[in-house]
């Protein structure tokens, strides 16, 4: 019995020792956040980059990264919307047509690898990115004369290149030419996959178009970057974190750390909440839920945590199908507007964390008009129930026989449910019996196929630029090259995104909007445009957004770009007693 | 017929079903994915993309062909053990991502067995070694419920005691960020550390290891003190039992060595079914935890319409069961000369 005891004390010992051990590790730092290596920023994120490979990154979070370890020919100062020379050292010189820029390129600049940059190499790097034809690939090849489709489709001949269209004309300089002008021409220069990549690391495809035979694994790099930024990229170790380090031999200001580590919690906004709340990261940004953000801003001042809020770019808004009863009546649509009450909305779905918008521009942009506030909301932005009852009523809907309308929402997005949802009980409180809107959710990737098949009555949807330019809010939504043979949008920008619409008068006003160099001459047809779009309301804004970075006490430098990419090299963390 | 001669026909025809479930299982994955709505190079292009680019990237995918070339391509390939590329990731082999996330799922699946075994072997002979008592009802009650329990409800409500409140444990991940995982030679950190002779790093991966295999060891727990606890309370009645008591051998080891190891060997036949359920729960307990292993890569690439990838990784988890199944058979056959074929 003793001898049992005996045994007994002895496992049970060994189990304490054990729990111990783990304890003491646990307790040693490990979820502290505290870096084994010093100088070093934790960064929390939930978004894993699909892969960083420049010519085939689209998302933000393939972006967010590449844009702090690759350098573009121009950028953006944070907080500012003006373009900036990065490897360029001045903004372009442009022919009299507006087709042929002509850069000046940045001496002394080295990759990574040891390579040095020249125009040679910044040449290699756009044209790779056209291309591969990556996802983004779009961005360059539809404006740059450099990959010329063939002229017969049905040939089943390849695209041909053109030479002269993209070339280095000098050690350190660099000309391209456009198929057609476009004004905005060097903000997409500055779309972060536009950046130079070390000739000696990356290949591109050889044949082009549908012909290209090239395996993806060649030609795209999906886990090493090799470029010319303030990091360098370490190689990964695991499939949840990725480290960059500071590059000792970048040829700007040297970062305010010595390196970064992104922890990626793979999809979870809870566990990126927590890891933050625990202090197992320095800064959490992408992407909390909007209670989660309130929660963390109710508690800044008690735990000493920083809540950096700035104003993003990025649109909410519903999309109408014009091709579908009872929405291909402009009234209808009209009085849907007009039924939209924006502060509530902001405050019910997001809690104040947005920003009511009232034309498809954003307010950051000087060409933006709030035609939507003046045509359908009353004084304070809200709605105007009694003009939405009065153009329902003359679109013959009674209460016997209401207006029944669909909103789609892709199920995965708790905001689009909200709004979805808010908008059936707003209507149901307020509209007297004329409206009802039926929310329906739909799962994401059967959305997005479907939005372009004109399922949807009315989508909720999000828009987030690809460059900083207004062309970026109007030629995707708008644009309708091939009209349907009974009206409305059989191909284009508008079909797409699920409205249909079409205007002849519409699609010549944003190609003039792309070609004028004048920028009163622009503003002019912008004007029109935003006045054109509040009379036919093929989509309504919702908010524009907001992006909130938090971090932790003695963090500091936290700041995004106007594409909403954090910029690490300025974060610094101090010890905190 | 010879036992061992039944056992080796048993064998062969259990090892010549395999590629039949194996094609059943790709076949029904396979018409399944393309029966869902939902557009892959919408996924990969983005639907900003032009046409141009995306019939090219349907091309390239093969997308454009008939569902039945599509199929029979797949399947050529599947022969050769080619599980093809990811749509999403760009170039990457699914074998790679195989290769490099199982390493963390296999890793979670063996802690949470461990558990498993552990928590639910101890609470079933307790509970059956005390019939018709409060104990009894406790053990019954725990089956039941820690088999019901949403894994990912328990998981997020461990986070919240013991991770958020008490911070004793981390909320999610492998290892922490701020210091470089082992060096990899198998990807298992426990075992890599180990081979390194770093014990800080051991105990650090066992630490992040704990959380998620107890949550998904709780759930497979209950499976397996129901069946301990059925198997010792009948063996407890047998005859043998009643000799061996007879005999004047002291209660405890007619529990813990005479009819417990005779009611471990439902566990081992229960241990084959519960493969499905271990990778299944795997999934949610991933998602839960961030874990960056295999069952978390296949959510991802379900909500992308990877479909090689979501092929690939089902077609491995389902070789996965089809041979726990045939091992776990054999391994019956061995242990107990009863069991004929």
């Amino acid at each position: 019995m003793s001898h049992l005891t005996n045994m007994n004390l002895r496992k049970h010992s060994a189990l304490v020792l054990f729990l111990g051990l783990l304890t003491v590790t646990g307790c040693s730092g490990d979820t502290s956040g505290s870096n084994s290596r010093t100088g070093w920023i934790t960064l929390g994120t939930k978004e894993k980059p699909r892969t960083i490979d420049p010519s085939d990154a689209y998302e933000l979070s393939s972006l967010g990264i590449i844009t702090n370890m690759g350098e573009r020919l121009y950028t953006y100062n944070p907080g500012s919307t003006k373009l900036v020379p990065e490897l360029a050292t001045a903004l372009p010189t442009v022919s009299a047509d507006g087709l042929t820029y002509t850069i000046p390129i940045r001496q002394g600049v080295t990759f990574h690898d040891g390579t040095p940059f020249d125009a040679e190499a910044m040449a290699f790097s756009l044209k790779r990115f056209i291309v591969n034809s990556g996802s983004p690939a779009f961005l360059l090849s539809d404006r740059i004369d450099f990959l010329r489709p063939n002229p017969d489709p049905k040939s089943n001949k390849p695209p041909t290149l053109n030479p002269d269209g993209l070339k280095a004309t000098g050690k350190y300089e660099l000309t391209i030419k456009l198929k057609q002008p476009f004004t905005a021409f060097p903000a997409l220069l500055a779309f972060p996959g536009a950046c130079a990549v070390s000739p000696q690391a990356y290949k591109t495809a050889t044949v082009r178009g549908k012909d290209d035979k090239t395996e993806d694994k060649e030609k795209f790099n999906t886990k090493l970057f090799v470029g010319t930024g303030p990091y360098k990229m370490l190689p990964q170790t695991s499939e949840d974190r990725i480290e960059l380090q500071a590059f000792d031999k970048y040829w700007g200001a040297k970062p305010a750390n010595k390196g970064v580590v992104v922890q990626i919690y793979l999809g979870s906004a809870s566990n990126l909440y927590n890891s933050f709340k625990t202090g197992a990261v320095d800064v959490a940004y992408l992407s909390l839920e909007p209670d989660q953000i309130r929660s963390l801003q109710e508690n800044q001042k008690a735990k000493g945590w920083k809540v950096t809020e700035v104003d993003g770019n990025g649109t909410s808004y519903l999309m109408l199908n014009v091709k579908q009863k009872p929405l291909d009546n402009p009234v209808v649509r009209q009085a849907i507007a007009s039924v939209i009450d924006r502060p509530l909305l902001n405050e019910r779905v997001l809690y104040g964390q947005g920003k009511p918008l009232y034309s498809i521009i954003p307010d950051s942009f000087s060409q933006s008009q709030p035609g939507f506030k003046s045509a359908y909301s009353s004084a304070n932005g809200g709605s105007n129930l009694p003009q939405a009852k009065e153009l329902l009523t003359k679109a013959g809907f009674t209460v016997q026989k209401p207006a029944k309308i669909q909103v789609w929402y892709r199920s995965s997005s708790a905001g689009d449910k909200m709004i979805a949802n808010f908008l059936r009980a707003y209507a149901k409180k307020n509209m007297g019996g004329l409206l009802v809107f039926e929310p329906s959710a739909v799962e994401k990737t059967a959305f997005n196929k479907m939005l372009k098949t004109g399922a949807y009555a009315i989508a909720t949807q999000s828009w987030y630029p690809d460059f900083i330019d207004v062309d970026t809010y109007v030629q995707p939504f708008l644009e309708c090259p091939k009209p349907a043979e009974g009206g409305g949008c059989k191909e284009g920008g508008s079909a797409e995104q699920g409205s249909f619409y079409y205007d002849a008068a519409m699609n010549k006003a944003i190609s003039d909007q792309g070609k004028a160099q004048n920028p009163v001459d622009r503003l002019a047809i912008l004007t029109k445009i935003q006045e054109q779009v509040v009379r036919d309301v093929p989509q309504i804004p919702l908010w524009q957004t907001k992006d909130f970075i938090f971090s932790r006490p003695g963090v500091s430098g936290v700041g995004t770009d106007p594409l909403q990419n954090l910029k690490y090299s300025t974060i610094k963390k101090s010890v905190v007693k | 017929m010879s036992r061992i001669k039944s056992l080796q026909y048993y064998l062969l025809a259990r090892l010549m079903l395999a590629p039949l479930m194996l094609w059943t299982i790709v076949t029904i994955i396979f018409v399944l994915m393309r029966a869902t709505p939902g557009d892959p190079v919408d996924a990969i292009v983005g639907s900003r993309a032009s046409a141009p680019i995306k019939d090219a990237m349907r091309v390239k995918l093969g997308l454009d062909k008939s569902l039945w070339e599509q199929y029979s391509n797949y399947l050529g390939k599947l022969l050769q053990f080619d599980l093809g590329e990811s749509i999403t990731s760009s170039g990457v082999k699914v074998t790679k991502i195989i290769a490099d996330h199982f390493p963390a799922t296999i890793e979670l699946a063996i802690g949470a067995i461990a558990i498993a075994f552990i928590v639910g072997i101890t609470i079933g002979v307790v509970a059956a070694a005390r019939p018709g008592t409060g104990t009894e009802a406790f053990g019954r009650l725990y089956g039941v419920i820690s088999y019901s329990l949403p894994i990912f409800w328990v998981g997020m409500l461990l986070q919240l005691v013991f991770s958020v409140n008490l911070g004793w444990f981390p909320l999610g991940g492998r290892f922490p960020s701020t210091s470089p995982p082992p060096d990899k030679i198998f990807g298992l950190y426990t075992i890599d550390s180990l081979l390194h002779f770093n014990f800080s790093q051991f105990f650090t991966s066992l630490y992040y290891l704990f959380l998620p295999c107890f949550t998904l060891g709780m759930l497979l727990s209950g499976i397996f003190e129901r069946i301990v606890r059925v198997n010792l309370k009948e063996n407890l009645r047998s005859d043998y039992v009643e000799a061996a008591r007879a005999r004047g051998i002291p209660e405890r080891q007619v529990l813990l060595v005479h009819a417990l190891k005779n009611s471990l060997i439902p566990v081992i036949t229960v241990l084959g079914l519960t493969t499905a359920s271990l990778l299944g729960g795997a999934v949610l307990t991933e998602t839960t935890f961030s874990w960056p292993g295999l069952a978390g890569r296949l959510y991802e690439a379900i909500s992308a319409r990877d479909y090689p990838t979501i092929q690939g990784i089902m077609v491995f988890f389902a070789s996965i069961v089809v041979v726990a199944s045939i091992v776990i058979d054999l391994i019956n056959a061995w242990i107990d000369p009863r069991i004929k074929y």
